[in-house]
């Protein structure tokens, strides 16, 4: 087990377990966090997770984790690795399950003094309107041949379909398409499990918020995102429901088989990988950015319904997308003239000012990054930077990171004081399905998303521009 | 080894469901890995029988560690794409690497949600003379 002795405090922000930790690490790892937060993340075994991914073949300078760490399966929550794709792997132990499992960010331009007396309804019709929960089936019920378009062309179906505008996809990671996808890589049975689902919140840490923008951190950037305290945003987050899921358990398997073959050693049978460029890799690839795909669509479909129920309260249609960002995804990115397969478990691309990726309305400010708080706390918006992409192969945190067990928090939290806590205190309006999921994901839950992003901003790896309030939280 | 004849138990996770499972033999371990993530999915119906469904299972894995996450992936893609909870199982056929099985259940509508089952700290072992599993789902 690892310990703080065998720690190297690279800056006030920054730690290093060096590379002699252990005989099998190609690289060190390296995770941003505070002093403070040292004894939470010595809590479960993360750490040894991280330590694990730094023996994958073909990683280049760090296994990073982020200030969010916490323990996962394979990489850790808030891991990123970026492995070199000419002679190193791919693993879906670096995604995860829920295959771009991310957030979407829409601005209002309605200010909170003018909607506040419609927020009840504007949140019952978004809870009408956008079907969430375990299993429940969506608003389209698509065939083989509509599935395979969704898994082809994400977000940009949807569109074509007029579920949202062409603009949309400007402001959309990847412009919401993953071109690299090929749907017949992607199992029939990973299409029975998500045929009914696009469109669907699902349940779990998945929520949808209506919030007000109650600080601005730099005005200038603000402003070419469209933000003002005390405007109205909404955030969707959700993924590829059980389409992802069902892609990740298949090529597990796949590459769990197929490791023997390239005779590659892990220390976590979970981060079964094989080479990027191999048969068995590329396939991988291809299906994960289907599933990527599928996850853009749902975000799209679940903002169209949200602008209907939008107009239908209050007689305009005015949500534009801010941006809309992956949290589980591994991507082809280039750092120093080198292409990486980069890949971010529960970690946010962050991409600074000037990047080719990004569309023109962000070529001087960085892309927006979308830091998603547990219920009842805040959320913020961030914005890349340079030293992001010199430190993490432009990457930073995703969330506030859990705390607490699920476990835990049902035996430890009152389901009637949180509620108590939330509507009467806090005043958010709660639309929950679940009792057990309430309390699963309560603030006290999680860590505290103020020091989570300080880290972030400290570091230099994003910046700060505005927080976020829930005022409304729409749950499965 | 004491379990006091408990089939199963959930162990705390930060963010998953951990479980250990006991059993005499494999076909108790896999039985009763089954049961457990069925008793989470479905809390309230998994012990009601009136089977309507009955379904055959054939899996070929390359050692049972990966058979027992092949036999649960395949329980948890019938059950969330069927919403039926399976809680009989007949194994005709139950080696190292191999299993041929006869799974029933009834349609309900599952409680929970589980996404995956995965092979992190996966553990299955005989202890004295009786088989211990450690399995985590990503929930």
């Amino acid at each position: 087990m690892i310990e703080v002795k065998d720690l190297k405090k690279i800056s006030d922000y920054l730690w290093e377990i060096p590379k002699d930790f252990r005989y099998n690490m190609k690289v060190p790892a390296r995770f941003y966090a505070t002093q403070t937060m040292l004894p939470q993340i010595f809590k479960d075994r993360s750490l040894n997770q991280l330590v694990n991914v730094t023996a994958l073949p073909g990683i280049n300078k760090y296994a990073l984790a982020m200030p969010d760490i916490h323990e996962g399966y394979g990489f850790p929550i808030g891991g990123v690795a970026a492995i070199e794709a000419e002679t190193g792997v791919i693993s879906p132990g670096g995604v995860g399950y829920d295959i771009n499992c991310g957030v979407r960010l829409l601005i209002s331009q309605l200010f909170y003094e003018e909607i506040k007396d419609k927020l009840v309804d504007l949140t019952n019709q978004i809870q009408r309107d956008v079907p969430s929960g375990v299993g429940r089936g969506g608003m389209l019920r698509l065939n083989t041949k509509e599935l395979n378009n969704v898994l082809k062309y994400g977000a940009r179906w949807a569109v074509q379909k007029g579920y949202g505008t062409e603009d949309d996809l400007n402001y959309l990671e990847e412009n919401g398409e993953f071109k690299i996808a090929e749907p017949t890589l992607v199992s029939d049975q990973a299409k029975k499990r998500g045929a009914d689902q696009i469109g669907t919140l699902g349940a779990g840490n998945h929520f949808l918020e209506i919030q007000k923008v109650t600080e601005v951190f730099d005005l200038d950037i603000a402003k070419q995102f469209g933000v003002e305290k005390n405007k109205i945003t909404v955030m969707i987050h959700t993924g590829s429901r059980g389409l992802g899921h069902q892609v990740c358990t298949d090529y597990v398997r796949l590459l769990d088989r197929a490791a023997v073959k390239y005779n590659i050693k892990i220390p976590d049978r979970e981060l079964a990988c094989v080479p990027f460029k191999s048969d068995e890799g590329q396939k991988y690839f291809k299906a994960m950015a289907a599933a990527a795909n599928f996850a853009w669509c749902n975000r799209q479909l679940i903002m169209h319904r949200v602008r209907g129920a939008w107009q239908r309260i209050l007689g305009k249609q005015q949500l534009q997308p801010i941006y809309d960002v992956a949290h589980n995804i591994a991507k082809l990115e280039k750092y120093d003239d080198k292409v990486y397969v980069v890949h971010r478990k529960g970690a946010t691309r962050c991409f600074g000012p000037g990047q080719v990726e990004l569309s023109e309305k962000y070529q001087q400010t960085g892309q927006p990054v979308i830091i998603p708080g547990s219920m009842g706390t805040a959320s913020y918006l961030l914005s890349g930077t340079q030293k992001a992409m010199v430190e993490t192969f432009g990457s930073t945190c995703h969330g506030a990171g859990r705390a607490m067990s699920r476990t835990q928090a049902l035996k430890n939290l009152d389901y009637n004081k949180l509620k108590q806590h939330l509507e009467k205190e806090q005043g958010i309006i709660l639309r929950a399905a679940s009792t057990k999921g309430l309390l699963e994901e309560a603030p006290e839950a999680y860590k505290n998303i103020d020091e989570v992003v300080e880290v972030v901003y400290q570091s230099g790896i994003a910046k700060k521009i505005a927080k976020l309030k829930p005022l409304a939280v729409i749950k499965g | 080894m004491d379990n006091q004849g408990k089939k199963f138990e959930f162990l705390d996770h930060p963010a998953d469901l951990k479980v250990k499972v006991f059993g005499q033999d494999l076909t108790e371990i896999f039985t009763n890995a089954a049961l457990a993530m069925m008793t989470y999915l479905y809390p309230r119906q998994v012990e009601i029988k009136n089977h309507e469904i009955k379904k055959e299972i054939k899996l070929k894995a390359r050692d049972t560690k990966a058979l027992l996450v092949d036999w649960l992936s395949e329980l948890l893609y019938l059950s969330d794409t069927a919403d039926c909870c399976f809680n009989d199982f007949d194994f005709n056929k139950l080696d190292e690497n191999e299993l041929q099985a006869t799974i029933f259940g009834r349609r309900v509508q599952a409680k929970e949600d589980i996404k995956a089952v995965t092979y992190h700290d996966l553990e299955l072992k005989q202890v004295d003379k009786e088989w211990q599993a450690r399995i985590l789902f990503d929930i």
